[in-house]
C-alpha cells in the first residue's frame, strides 16, 4: 500500500524534480558500486592477461579459494540447518523465553567481528578455557582452520535465522494444521508444507548467509594466525598481498571475490525469473 | 452413509479461564448443523476439539461408537475448512485440492482424475494452474472446501466459513454449500456467529455461550421458543421494555396494556422485535416518531411514548406510503413478542392485545377504569 501510494506520488511528480531524483540515484550507484568493481577489474588486468593468470595460479591463491569455499561449504548448511530449526520451533510453540532466544540469535549483529575472534581466542586458545583439555587432546582450533570454520558460523548466525523467524511467524500455524487434518505425516507436513512456504526467505537468507561467510575478513583473521597456502581465506589472501605491495596480485586475488558475488546475484535473479508467477502470488499473499 | 458424532462431557480450560464447561451433544449422521455463538463462546474450540487440533481436559468424542480422542487428527478422517481457508500458499489449486490424496500415496492418475472431478464440482476448472493468491475469497473458499472433500471425510467441519467474504459472494455460497450438502450428505457442522447464516444454512442450531450450551433445535423451534433471555436476544434485535404482570396482564406504562402472558404477577421485561411493531398514522395516537432511518429496502423507525422507547423496522415503501416521518403522532400495534417475568428462568410467548377476543380486553379496561375511579375517589 505505501509503496503504491509513494509510487503514485513519484509519477505525479512534475518539472525537474524527477530527473534530479533518479539522476541521483544513479549517480549513486554508479560512484560506490559500478566504479569500484571497475577498478578492481582494471587494476587486475593492468598488466595484462597473462600477468592476471600468474597471479590466479599462484598456489597460495589457490589454496586461499579452495580454504574459502571450504569453510563456507560448513558453515552455511549448518547455519541454514539452525535457523530453519529456531524458526520452526518459535513459530510453532509459544514459550517461556522465545524472544530472549530471537535476541540472542542477532547478537553476533552487534557485536564486533573482532571482538567475536577473541572470544574464541579465549576460549579455545592455549591459554583459554578448553585450552588444556583441546591441547591434552592434540586437538588445534585456534590458528587452524576449525577455528576460522567457527568464527564463520559466529558472525554469519543470524543470517538465515532472522529472515526465517519474522517470516515463518508471520505466516502463522494454520497451513500446517490444514496438512495434519488432510491426513499429512509430521515429515510430510515439514517438507511439503512448512519448509516450501519459507523457500524464498531461506533463499535469500542463504544467499546472504554465503556472502557473509565468503568474505567475512575480521573474526577469521583473529583465529587464522594468517599462514599463507594454509590458513588464509581469499579476503585474508587480498589483505596480504595488498600488504606486501603486490597490487596487481591483489586485485587480481579480489576478481575471485567480485565473480562469486556476480555469479551469486544472476543466480538469484535466474531463479526469480524462473518461479516469477509463483513468487508475484506469495508476494502479495504476504502483504495483503 | 453419515457418521454419527457423540460428545459427552466436554471440558476444557486455557490456565483459570474455562474455555468450555461441560458440553454434551449428539450430531445425527448427514445432519448439517450450526455452532452458534458470540466471540469466545467456545464453538471453535469445541470444533477444533471434533478435528483433533485441540485436546480437551476431560471427556469424550465419539465417531459412530469409535473414540475419536484415541486417534491423531490425522487419522481421523476429518475435512476441516479454515476460516482463512489456509491454502498452501505454494501450491497450485490443483494440488492443493490433491494434497490429501497425495500424503495417502494415491497413484497420481487417480489423484488427477478426483481433482478433475472435484474441481468441476466446485466450479472452478479453469483455476487449475493458478495460485491461491490469485483466486478471490470465494474462490479460495471453494478451493478450501474441494480440498477438504478430496479425502472423502467422515466429518466435515467448517469453521466461520463465510466470515472474510462480502455479502453477496457469501449469500451464493451459503445457497451453494447447502445444495452441495443434500447431494453428498456428509455430517457437517459449521461455526458462525451470524444467526442468519445459522439459520439458512442447517437442520439444525446450537447456540453456544460461555463455554456452554444454552439450546439446541430446529431454526423454527428456537426462534419460537427461545429457552432463556440470551438466546432470545441473540437471535435478533429486540426492544425491551420494562412491565408490570398483573393477573396474567402484561402492562407497559400505566394504561398500556400490551397484551396476556402465562406469568405470576411481579414484575418483568417485554422483548419485541423491531418488525413486531405496526406503526399507522393517527393524530390521536399516544406515539410519536423520533426518527425515520432508510437503509435499503428496510427502513428503522425509533418511536417514544412517555418514557418508553422503541424501535420499529418496516419496508421503506410502507414508509413512504403512509407518510410516515418525525414528530407525526402514530399508533403503535405490538403483534408479537416474550415476557420476562424477573422471578422467571425461560420468557413466555406474549399473546397481544390485537389477539385476544375483545370481551375479555373489555373487561380489563373496565376494570382498570374502575381501579383509577377508585383511587381518585
Amino acid at each position: 500500500m505505501a509503496a503504491e501510494s509513494s509510487a503514485a506520488a513519484f509519477a505525479s511528480l512534475r518539472g525537474p524534480a524527477r530527473p534530479l531524483l533518479i539522476g541521483t540515484a544513479l549517480g549513486f550507484v554508479a560512484l560506490f558500486l559500478v566504479l569500484p568493481l571497475g577498478v578492481i577489474f582494471a587494476e587486475a588486468f593492468s598488466l595484462g592477461l597473462r600477468a592476471y593468470a600468474a597471479a590466479l595460479a599462484d598456489p597460495d591463491v589457490r589454496a586461499a579459494l579452495l580454504l574459502t569455499i571450504f569453510i563456507a561449504l560448513v558453515a552455511v548448511p549448518l547455519n541454514t540447518f539452525f535457523g530453519v530449526a529456531a524458526s520452526w520451533c518459535l513459530a510453532r510453540f509459544r514459550f517461556r523465553g522465545g524472544a530472549l532466544i530471537v535476541t540472542l540469535i542477532e547478537l553476533p549483529f552487534s557485536v564486533s567481528p573482532v571482538v567475536a575472534g577473541l572470544l574464541l581466542v579465549l576460549l579455545f586458545g592455549r591459554f583459554g578455557l578448553l585450552g588444556a583439555f583441546l591441547e591434552a587432546h592434540g586437538v588445534r582450533v585456534i590458528f587452524a582452520v576449525p577455528g576460522m570454520v567457527l568464527a564463520t558460523i559466529f558472525v554469519t548466525f543470524p543470517f538465515v535465522a532472522r529472515e526465517l523467524i519474522s517470516l515463518a511467524q508471520a505466516q502463522g500455524n494454520e497451513e500446517e494444521e490444514a496438512a495434519v487434518t488432510l491426513g499429512a505425516s509430521f515429515l510430510q507436513t515439514f517438507l511439503q508444507v512448512s519448509l516450501p512456504k519459507l523457500r524464498w526467505g531461506l533463499l535469500y537468507g542463504v544467499l546472504l548467509c554465503n556472502a557473509r561467510a565468503i568474505g567475512e575478513f575480521g573474526a577469521v583473521s583473529v583465529v587464522s594466525g594468517e599462514v599463507p597456502g594454509q590458513t588464509n581465506t581469499l579476503p585474508l589472501e587480498v589483505h596480504a598481498l595488498y600488504s606486501g605491495y603486490e597490487m596487481q596480485a591483489a586485485f587480481a586475488a579480489a576478481t575471485l571475490l567480485a565473480g562469486i558475488a556476480i555469479v551469486t546475484l544472476v543466480l538469484k535473479a535466474a531463479l526469480e525469473s524462473r518461479h516469477r508467477d509463483e513468487l508475484r502470488a506469495t508476494r502479495r499473499a504476504r502483504t495483503g | 452413509m453419515g457418521t454419527r458424532i457423540e460428545i459427552a462431557g466436554l471440558h476444557k480450560a486455557f490456565g483459570a479461564q474455562a474455555v468450555l464447561a461441560g458440553i454434551d451433544l449428539t450430531v445425527q449422521p448427514g445432519e448439517l448443523m450450526a455452532l452458534l455463538g458470540p466471540s469466545g463462546s467456545g464453538k471453535t474450540t469445541l470444533l477444533r476439539m471434533i478435528a483433533g487440533l485441540e485436546r480437551p481436559d476431560r471427556g469424550a468424542v465419539r465417531f459412530d461408537d469409535e473414540d475419536a480422542l484415541a486417534r491423531p487428527p490425522r487419522e481421523r478422517g476429518v475435512g476441516f475448512v479454515f476460516q482463512h481457508y489456509a491454502l498452501f500458499r505454494h501450491m497450485t489449486v490443483a494440488r492443493n485440492i490433491g494434497f490429501g490424496l497425495a500424503v495417502r500415496k494415491v497413484p497420481r492418475a487417480r489423484i488427477a482424475e478426483k481433482v478433475a472431478a472435484l474441481m468441476k464440482r466446485v466450479q472452478l476448472e479453469f483455476l487449475a494452474e493458478r495460485y491461491p493468491a490469485q483466486l478471490s475469497g470465494g474462490q479460495r473458499q471453494r478451493v478450501a472446501l474441494a480440498r477438504a472433500l478430496a479425502i472423502e471425510p467422515r466429518v466435515l467441519l467448517l469453521d466461520e466459513p463465510f466470515g472474510a467474504l462480502d455479502a453477496v459472494v457469501r449469500r451464493d455460497l451459503r445457497r451453494w454449500l447447502r445444495r452441495l450438502h443434500r447431494e453428498i450428505s456428509v455430517t457437517t457442522v459449521f461455526v458462525t456467529h451470524d444467526q442468519e447464516e445459522a439459520f439458512e444454512l442447517a437442520d439444525r442450531v446450537v447456540v453456544m455461550n460461555a463455554g456452554r450450551i444454552c439450546q439446541s433445535g430446529t431454526p423454527m423451534q428456537l426462534y419460537r421458543a427461545p429457552a432463556d433471555q440470551f438466546v432470545y436476544r441473540f437471535l435478533g434485535e429486540a426492544n425491551a421494555l420494562p412491565c408490570r404482570i398483573e393477573n396474567g396482564f402484561v402492562i407497559a406504562e400505566p394504561g398500556l396494556v400490551l397484551g396476556r402472558a402465562e406469568v405470576r404477577t411481579g414484575s418483568g421485561t417485554v422483548y419485541v422485535r423491531p418488525h413486531q411493531l405496526a406503526v399507522r398514522p393517527d393524530a390521536h395516537g399516544a406515539w410519536r416518531i423520533a426518527e425515520v432511518t432508510a437503509s435499503g429496502p428496510m427502513s428503522r423507525i425509533a418511536l417514544a411514548r412517555g418514557a418508553l422507547a422503541a424501535e420499529a423496522v418496516l419496508p421503506t415503501e410502507r414508509v413512504v406510503a403512509l407518510g410516515l416521518g418525525p414528530d407525526m403522532a402514530v399508533e403503535v400495534e405490538i403483534t408479537g413478542g416474550m415476557v420476562m417475568a424477573d422471578a422467571a428462568a425461560a420468557p413466555v410467548p406474549l399473546v397481544p392485545v390485537s389477539r385476544l377476543a375483545r370481551p375479555h380486553l373489555a373487561d380489563q379496561e373496565a376494570e382498570q377504569r374502575a381501579d383509577q375511579r377508585a383511587d381518585q375517589g
